[in-house]
């Protein structure tokens, strides 16, 4: 009680000095005036009485001086002096001060980094007014819940809700092509209903968003608000914008607005060039009409602003109610014909969950937790090189603490000493890990590969003072934790036990201690997850080409074709499909051209319909939506993808000719028996917009597997239509190069500008195309083996320091051996074998663990899907990590070992 | 624990017996710092005479330690007076000092007087 109120009265001298001043005048002043009074009293004459009383006082200027040193001292001067002493103690043992700090470093670098990331992508509030109240509506079945919904469907939900102040509808990744004076370009915009900005709250940059009436009737008022970056990069910030016409799809549209540098679109992390309201994409879309009044065209996802003081169960309620209601009134829309067993409804989403598309949730989050546990571990075995080195600096200053306790330090002062230390080490640590952090933050963003035009990811990545302070914190509580225990415990010992200590250390008493040798066991286990997680990951990536794609992805060129909609109809599209496909096959150094749709291994999501197989039944609620691709005519042969059966697709297979597909040999045994009985069969396919009259298709060939979606999948059955036989306005053309498919890129671009001069030409090397489909898993790798090398660094000095010092602690004991005819050799192994005893108790845990933790990781879908072509358990990285941390250790042993080697026996024993 | 100050301009012999001292006057009743400094004088029948100024970082030391507490109230002639008074652990640490100073002045006297 009275020590609280002591502290207290401390506290508040040391908070408010001027206050604590005035009482201390006081007090002065009422002391100074009672002795007057009683030397009056005594017969002193008056003007005499102050002057004595003030002389009885002593020096006033002294004591007020003790008296403010007095209020500070505990605080302000012990720490300067700790400071002080602390720095100087740190820079006298440089090696371990360089290393403890170097370790911190890279520990708390990695985890700013990351997090820095993970913040800007995941966690920063999104730039809409009062986020808390907006929530996202998906539509969609319980297999598949997160999809979008049909405009009239948003429509319903509009006007009939009881719970939304707003309701908005957008459809994201529309491609246009936008004309500039000299060129034509992509640019990527969102489609959305006229109150899309309302509802968010957004504000524009310059001019207006959308009126209510630009939404309302199709085709009036052709009106688009462009995206900053668009505007500062294309038209060069020029606030005369508004209201000028820019040439969309060919088609003039008027420009009201600029949307805020801030706001990209509703995907994070993605920049959206522009936004046109659905009315007027009704007039520059070729589909814009479907789009719009078509109930089976769905494409909108809706984002709700809930009314205030609406919940989100209110809410739910509301919109299952809703869609009990539409249920009845279109059945279409609830229920799919095929499959009527599977009803579709609502979900309803807050947006701080829907900031991740709900259907990539898991993916985003494993890959968090994966990234976390990374890093994580790497600041743990920093932290462990940290207490290894606080440990062995009490060890060492055991008779200095004996010594100071002697001459009357406090337990407390000299634990408050030790622990300034740490503070100070994890300090200047802190620092040189947020410019670590930088650093890395910027050769992770010149890593991201350039993408197709159009696209651009705006990342704004910061540094994330969170995480700093996290970190800093962790490294100061490791430091606090490991500088505590031995301060402790060396405050307790007394002098000479210490200096008794001091003169039995060379009888072998002075192994490194228990907790150290744990403590490097804890690092080297550590180490051994992080590598087998590396290598594991650089082993799957190695595996992608080869093995999956059935061709080599070195000379080729891909050209993304995109016909105007508006001047070609089908025949016409097809004849200019085939104008330039003849162009550049004609083009020196061209071996090969063929047109596909999507692009094997690339960038584009697939396709899938809901599919008849002629002679297969399907089982009770069987997915029989598969994956299609369209191609051109001798595309299989082009691109060396073997047939099992039947032929490739010739110029013959055209409009009016019947209609033909091609198969993969999963698609043949599993629906159709093998590839013997496929050929010949039909397949149909139904699309909403041919209103149920299924298009049948005859299978005239049976190729290999080849993995022609994303890398990582599996083979799955997948069907190919030709493209002259389908309405397409868009193509991309593979071309083959005799060498260096580079040179040649210039020539295509010509030919294909000369056959169609208002396309826009996107030509670029396949193994470019790649990195883009390929980063993800690159990005994640690159993680990974850095964090696996750190860690291997880390644990490498972390067993050379404590080797090392084993060996000075063990200098007279290594002498005496010598001077009694140990040679070389003996105190070699003895040192080296000590060491890695250790090592290898490290290596077992880490690799059983490791073997563990991969057998239970592997059961999760996202992991497995991420390891290709090598069993979970690869035998090959977990022998490379045994072997490489093994002789790293052996070599981090060893030099100590030499040091020690070349003991003088006369000099230690002289020591004696 | 022991009672024990360092300072590097005064001897801690000095120090301690200054507030072995105030804790001494404070243990018969509350008083503020000149009537500290009296009752010392007083105690000691004139024959010791410390600075006075020297009474207060002694006081301030004593309340950061938690053994004397204090409070404003007006004086016996009506001034605002800073009043301390001796806590529970004043008086325990006062006990202690004074069997350790009984102690080591027998000590002494053994050894001094010893022939």
């Amino acid at each position: 009680m009275s020590h609280t109120k002591g502290f207290l009265a401390r506290l508040r001298g040391f908070f408010s000095p001027r206050a604590a001043d005035r009482r201390m005048e006081e007090e002065f002043a009422f002391h100074v005036e009672m002795e007057a009074a009683r030397l009056r009293a005594e017969g002193t004459p008056p003007e005499l009485a102050q002057q004595q009383a003030l002389a009885r006082f002593g020096g006033v200027e002294r004591y007020r001086q003790e008296m403010r040193e007095g209020r500070r001292a505990n605080w302000f001067h012990d720490l300067r002096d700790d400071l002080r002493y602390g720095t100087r103690m740190l820079v006298r043992q440089r090696g371990l001060t360089i290393i403890a700090i170097f370790s911190l470093a890279v520990g708390i670098g990695a985890n700013a980094a990351i997090f820095s990331i993970v913040n800007s992508m995941l966690l920063q509030p999104r730039p809409f007014r009062e986020p808390d109240q907006l929530v996202q509506l998906y539509y969609g079945d319980r297999q598949q819940p997160y999809q979008t919904s049909s405009y009239p469907v948003y429509l319903d939900f509009r006007e009939r809700n009881h719970v939304f102040s707003g309701l908005a509808a957008y459809g994201l990744g529309h491609q246009f092509r936008l004309g500039m004076p000299d060129d034509v370009r992509f640019v990527w915009g969102e489609v959305v209903s006229g109150n899309y900005f309302d509802v968010l709250g957004i504000r524009p940059h310059l001019g207006r968003m959308f009126l209510p009436e630009e939404d309302s009737v199709a085709g009036r008022n052709p009106v688009v608000v462009v995206g900053f970056a668009l505007w500062q990069r294309d038209f060069g910030a020029d606030s005369s914008i508004i209201g000028r016409s820019i040439r969309l799809n060919d088609q003039p549209v008027t420009v009201v607005g600029v949307a805020p540098m801030q706001y990209g679109g509703m995907i994070t992390g993605w920049s959206s060039d522009l936004w046109i309201p659905a009315m007027t994409m009704a007039q520059i879309g070729r589909t814009g009409d479907l789009r719009i009044n078509h109930r089976g065209s769905k494409w909108v996802t809706l984002v709700g602003r809930l009314k205030p003081g609406v919940t989100l169960e209110q809410a739910r309620s509301d919109t299952d109610a809703l869609a009990a209601g539409m249920r009845a009134e279109h059945p279409g829309d609830w229920r799919d014909p095929n499959r009527p067993e599977r009803e579709r409804f609502m979900t309803v989403v807050p947006e701080r969950q829907a900031r991740v598309p709900p259907q990539l949730r898991l993916i985003v989050q494993g890959v968090a937790a994966l990234l976390f546990v990374v890093v994580n571990l790497v600041l743990v075995i920093a932290c462990m090189n940290l207490a290894g080195l606080l440990f062995a600096r009490a060890v060492a200053r055991r008779s200095e603490i004996g010594v100071r306790l002697a001459l009357g330090a406090g337990r407390f002062r000299i634990i408050r000493q030790l622990l300034t230390e740490s503070v100070l080490l994890a300090f200047v640590a802190g620092i040189a890990g947020l410019l670590l952090a930088t650093w890395a933050l910027d050769v992770l963003i010149a890593s991201i590969p350039a993408l197709p035009e159009g696209i651009r990811v705006s990342l704004d990545i910061g540094l994330d003072w969170w995480v700093v302070a996290y970190t800093l914190g962790f490294a100061t509580l490791t430091g606090v934790l490991f500088g505590l225990a031995p301060a402790i415990q060396s405050s307790r010992s007394s002098l000479m036990t210490v200096l008794k200590d001091d003169q039995l250390a060379f009888a072998g008493k002075s192994r490194p201690s228990r907790s150290r040798r744990l403590l490097i066991v804890g690092q080297v286990a550590a180490s051994v997850l992080l590598l087998i997680g590396a290598g594991l990951m650089s082993r799957s990536l190695g595996n992608i080409r080869p093995t999956r794609l059935g061709f080599t992805t070195d000379n080729f060129l891909v050209a993304s074709l995109r016909l105007d909609e508006r001047t070609h109809d089908q025949a016409s599209a097809a004849r200019s499909f085939e104008q330039m496909s003849a162009a550049v096959a004609g083009l020196p150094g061209v071996q090969h051209v063929s047109l596909v749709d999507a692009v094997p291994g690339g960038f584009l999501s697939r396709t899938r319909g809901s599919t008849e197989v002629e002679g297969y039944v399907p089982r009770p609620g069987e997915d029989m939506e598969i994956d299609r691709n369209i191609v051109g005519p001798g595309y299989f042969t082009n691109m060396k993808i073997p047939f099992v059966l039947g032929r490739d697709f010739t110029a013959q297979d055209r409009e009016g000719a019947p209609c033909v597909a091609i198969i993969n040999d999963v698609f043949a045994s599993r629906y159709l028996g093998g590839p013997g009985t496929a050929i010949g069969k039909h397949i149909a396919r139904y699309r909403a917009v041919d209103k149920g009259r299924p298009s049948m298709c005859a299978i005239v060939g049976v190729v290999r597997d080849a993995a022609w979606q994303s890398l990582q999948e599996e083979p799955r059955p997948f069907f190919n239509l030709t493209y002259l036989q389908l309405d397409r306005r868009e193509m991309t053309m593979m071309v083959g190069t005799s060498g260096d498919p580079e040179p040649v890129a210039a020539s295509v671009r010509r030919a294909l500008r000369d056959v169609e001069p208002s396309m826009p030409v996107d030509v670029r090397t396949l193994t470019d195309a790649f990195s883009v489909s390929l980063f993800p898993f690159k990005l994640f790798g690159m993680v990974l083996v850095a964090g696996g090398l750190m860690a291997l660094l880390l644990a490498t000095i972390g067993i050379y320091g404590t080797v090392s010092y084993a060996v000075a602690q063990r200098r007279r004991e290594v002498g005496i051996r010598m001077a009694l005819g140990a040679v070389r050799s003996d105190i070699l192994r003895v040192v080296v074998g000590q060491g890695m005893r250790v090592v290898v108790y490290g290596l077992a845990i880490g690799l059983f663990l490791g073997i563990l933790l991969t057998l239970i990781l592997s059961t999760l879908p996202i992991v497995s899907s991420l390891l290709f072509g090598i069993s979970v358990v690869d035998v090959a990285t977990f022998v490379g990590v045994t072997l490489l941390l093994g002789g790293v250790a052996l070599v981090a042993c060893y030099i100590p070992a030499l040091r020690a080697a070349k003991v003088d026996p006369v000099v230690t024993l002289r020591g004696l | 624990m022991p009672l024990r100050f360092r300072h590097p301009s005064e001897p801690d012999a000095l120090r301690g017996s200054i507030d072995m001292l105030v804790l001494k006057a404070l243990s018969l009743q509350p008083a503020h710092g000149w009537g500290i400094g009296l009752r010392i004088q007083q105690l000691s029948k004139g024959r010791l005479d410390v600075n006075q100024g020297s009474l207060y970082p002694a006081l301030q030391r004593l309340e950061h330690r938690g053994f004397v507490e204090s409070d404003w109230q007006r004086s016996e002639n009506n001034r605002r007076a800073r009043y301390y008074s001796i806590t529970r652990l004043g008086r325990k640490a006062l006990g202690e000092e004074v069997s350790k100073w009984e102690r080591f002045s027998e000590t002494m006297t053994m050894v001094l007087e010893s022939q």
